[in-house]
């Protein structure tokens, strides 16, 4: 396939990843808030999980909900936003129109035209969850139709790759912010954490309800079968690559440096609780950067250079804009 | 008709196409005119608001330029169709493939041949080497088959007494054809079932013809599987909605001038597994972007050494360079002594009344008449440039007059052509609307015409200027099946 093409779908997939775990953080942020009226501190480490606290703090608006919220879902002008996030995976998928099931474009364009259509600032004011819900929604419904409908051929892979990616970044951020958090052992904080990437649940039946910072870590790292585990996205991210049919032969960088990256998180010596965590997910942080970079090199090579910050990057489409 | 809708029908002195002078539904509209007439106001607006929906929740847009950097604007159809019947059809299919046949012959022996009708003084040579749009860069470079036109796209307008006439050619890169495509698919999602028994011949299978047309001019080094590609601006351009659409119809690579390369003279793409190589590409940029080596040096939308691989024969442009040279407007008024010439037939499509201005005797009779005529710059397109006599300002006939002294060559005028109407839908009624119709012609191994084409409406009231980006609109054309009923159910979209 095009080598372009497949940057596109790519990007496309790393934005809608975005967006919704955008959404979801959020959602359990308010509501850990609406608990804890004094959590006004998560706000700020919200922003830094998200990685945006710079952009944010250069619009000189005070860190409450109001704004922050706004900045998150509704600002165009942050280019990780949630609206802003939706445009840009739309504006790639555009740009691969021919490419993709007309099921896929539909829907996402329909969501992008739903999020215009609305006043969000208004609705974050009154009933975020409607909004979250709705957004998690239609991120899932794009899902739904890439996995019902889109052959799964390279594009498909390439489109998921930047999904795992992205996850995988998302959960290993969000835990090493939380850290200093769940060292207090509260449930409050085990479940703001948890809850911020759906794992509530998984984490109750995998083991039973503990606050232990090392068990949560260990789980959010590299449980085998919760689908956002650090672990999971890379190992699924591999298989995906690994299946990569139009590519030269003998070039095999990226699947070296994400086998690195994934064999160090796999033998860790995690459980004893002797791990620099924070130390660790920057580890991760870097490494994962680091495959996006070999892909670029490898399959892309438009020399966009891969920058874990949305904000900052020379993304294709919206850095021509 | 029953008292609905077209019960205030006005057909305004005109000649429209779906009620004759006795208020009576014209061959063919018979179902559709008593479809419409048993709507309430209430159930068109119902209509007209899933067509919207479909067509926003498709994405089926075009863009307007000159407004903020290019606006995307959802495509706009109207909801009556516009019909064609069988016999009219036949004759229309007739007349513009032998038009196409005989611009594709004139094009062969201006670049390829002896300019035997430049020799001949049929055409006068001066006028075809002043064309903006003569490449002699296209010269010596053969293209197989002969298929220079490979999609054109003719302009057809109906006048007051009904009779079909050219009005101009596109032979560079008409587009449009994604529209035909989308409004029926719109149409059957609209009105589904609405019009299941008349017998409407199918478009979808353009993209498949437009492949075995685009896979026929291939080089022969390219073997039996020829690589199609489409080549398109990018996704700022005013029709990249189409050139998405047809890559896609096609099940073929949409790719930039960044994505390619030449290499030793034969044109690859960069794919994920590195370069692999093009044989034919379904260029949709101008000549003058193709190739900064040789053309506009500015241009990064082409392919450095483009032309060289072209002329070495490793790479098929379709269309090929230099077409312009015949549809210029002030070429295209031999395109009848074309058709004697080549074919020795008379042109079965005539031209609307033209008057070149370079000609001082045709010039003073057309000045004399200014506020009567048409006046349209030769080598424009899209609609931009035209002046028409009766609806312009005192100031904007003197300023075209002086353009046209100072630059004969570069003006035509042309009578002006009471476009013939069809009811439209405006305000939950029906009024006549003026149309025309830009048919698509492929030259593959035969030339081939796609039933009906794009039905363009001037929406504003009165207006003829049916451009999308000057507030025109669309209808789905319908040609009818010769037997009404008697085609196969399962392969239209109806």
């Amino acid at each position: 396939m095009l080598a372009r093409h497949a940057e596109n779908l790519f990007w496309a997939g790393r934005y809608l990843e975005r967006a919704e775990d955008t959404a979801r953080i959020l959602d359990a942020t308010q509501h850990a808030t609406i608990i804890r009226p004094d959590a006004a501190e998560q706000w700020g480490d919200l922003l830094t999980v998200l990685r945006v606290a710079e952009e944010f703090a250069e619009t000189d608006r005070p860190v409450g909900w109001q704004e922050v919220s706004g900045f998150l879902v509704a600002d165009s002008d942050n280019r990780g936003s949630v609206v802003s996030a939706v445009r840009t995976a739309r504006e790639n998928l555009r740009s691969v129109r021919e490419q993709i099931p007309s099921e896929v474009w539909e829907t996402t364009n329909r969501f992008h035209l739903e999020l215009v259509e609305r006043d969000l600032v208004d609705e974050l004011a009154g009933e975020p969850y409607t909004l979250f819900q709705l957004v998690k929604n239609r991120c899932e419904a794009v899902a739904g139709t890439i996995e019902q409908n889109m052959p799964r051929s390279d594009g498909y892979r390439f489109l998921n790759v930047g999904v795992q990616l992205e996850r995988a970044l998302m959960t290993s951020r969000l835990l090493s912010i939380r850290w200093g958090h769940l060292a207090s052992r509260s449930w409050d904080d085990a479940l703001l954490t948890l809850s911020s990437v759906s794992a509530v649940e998984a984490f109750r039946r995998a083991h039973q309800p503990t606050t232990d910072p090392v068990r949560i870590s260990s789980f959010l790292l590299r449980d085998a079968l919760f689908p956002r585990s650090v672990l999971y996205c890379l190992t699924r991210a591999e298989k995906l690559l690994e299946n990569v049919v139009d590519r030269a032969p003998g070039r095999g960088s990226t699947e070296t440096v994400l086998g690195r990256v994934r064999s160090t998180l796999e033998f860790a010596d995690l459980d004893a609780g002797l791990v620099d965590v924070p130390a660790f997910c920057a580890e991760l942080d870097d490494g994962i950067r680091s495959v996006a970079d070999a892909m670029g090199e490898q399959y892309f090579r438009s020399g966009v250079p891969f920058d874990t910050h949305p904000q900052a990057s020379t993304v294709p489409i919206v850095g021509r804009r | 008709m029953t008292g609905g809708l077209f019960s205030d029908y006005d057909r305004g002195g005109f000649f429209d196409e779906a009620i004759d002078d006795d208020g009576h539904a014209r061959h063919g509209y018979g179902p559709v005119v008593d479809w419409f007439d048993d709507l309430t106001p209430e159930n068109l607006g119902y209509h007209a608001s899933l067509r919207d929906d479909v067509l926003r929740t498709r994405g089926i847009t075009f863009t307007v330029y000159g407004e903020s950097s290019g606006i995307e604007r959802t495509w706009p159809m109207d909801l009556f169709p516009r019909i064609i019947p069988a016999d009219e059809w036949a004759h229309l299919e007739r007349g513009l493939a032998q038009r196409v046949n005989a611009v594709n012959r004139f094009l062969e022996d201006l670049y390829v041949g002896e300019q035997a009708i430049l020799e001949d003084g049929v055409v006068p040579r001066w006028l075809v080497m002043s064309s903006d749009g003569f490449e002699r860069e296209a010269f010596n470079i053969a293209v197989p088959n002969g298929a220079r036109c490979l999609v054109s796209g003719i302009d057809i307008v109906r006048g007051d007494d009904g009779r079909f006439l050219v009005l101009e050619d596109n032979l560079r890169n008409p587009s449009g054809v994604s529209y035909v495509l989308e409004n029926r698919a719109t149409m059957a999602r609209v009105l589904t079932g609405a019009f299941a028994e008349m017998g409407i011949r199918s478009v979808d299978d353009y993209g498949r013809s437009l492949l075995s047309a685009l896979r026929n001019a291939a080089p022969p080094s390219a073997g039996d599987d020829p690589v199609v590609v489409v080549l398109t601006p990018g996704i700022f351009n005013s029709a990249y909605f189409e050139h998405a659409f047809l890559a896609r119809q096609m099940g073929v690579e949409l790719v930039e001038g960044r994505d390619l390369v030449v290499d030793d003279n034969v044109v690859a793409m960069r794919t994920t597994g590195g370069l692999r190589r093009v044989d034919v590409i379904y260029r949709r940029i101008d000549d003058q972007f193709l190739d900064p080596v040789v053309f506009e040096k500015s241009s990064t939308l082409g392919v450095p050494g483009m032309m060289a691989a072209v002329r070495a024969g490793t790479v098929t442009l379709a269309n090929a360079v230099g077409n312009g040279a015949a549809d210029d407007k002030a070429v295209y008024p031999y395109v009848p002594e074309m058709i004697r010439y080549y074919l020795g037939e008379e042109p079965l499509i005539d031209n609307a009344p033209t008057y070149v201005l370079w000609d001082a005797d045709q010039r003073a009779e057309s000045v004399a008449r200014a506020d009567e005529l048409v006046w349209k710059p030769v080598a424009e397109s899209g609609g931009y440039g035209i002046v028409i006599g009766p609806a312009a300002s005192d100031e904007e006939l003197t300023d075209v007059l002086a353009k046209v002294e100072a630059d004969p060559r570069g003006w035509i005028a042309q009578e002006v052509v009471q476009l013939s109407r069809v009811p439209s839908c405006v305000e939950g009624g029906l009024e006549g609307r003026h149309v025309d119709l830009r048919p698509f012609v492929l030259t593959g191994a035969s030339i081939e015409v796609l039933p009906g084409g794009l039905t363009r409406v001037a929406m504003r009231k009165g207006s003829l200027i049916v451009n999308s980006s000057q507030g025109g609109g669309s209808k789905d054309t319908w040609v009818l099946e010769d037997q009404p009923g008697s085609h196969d159910p399962g392969a239209g979209g109806f």
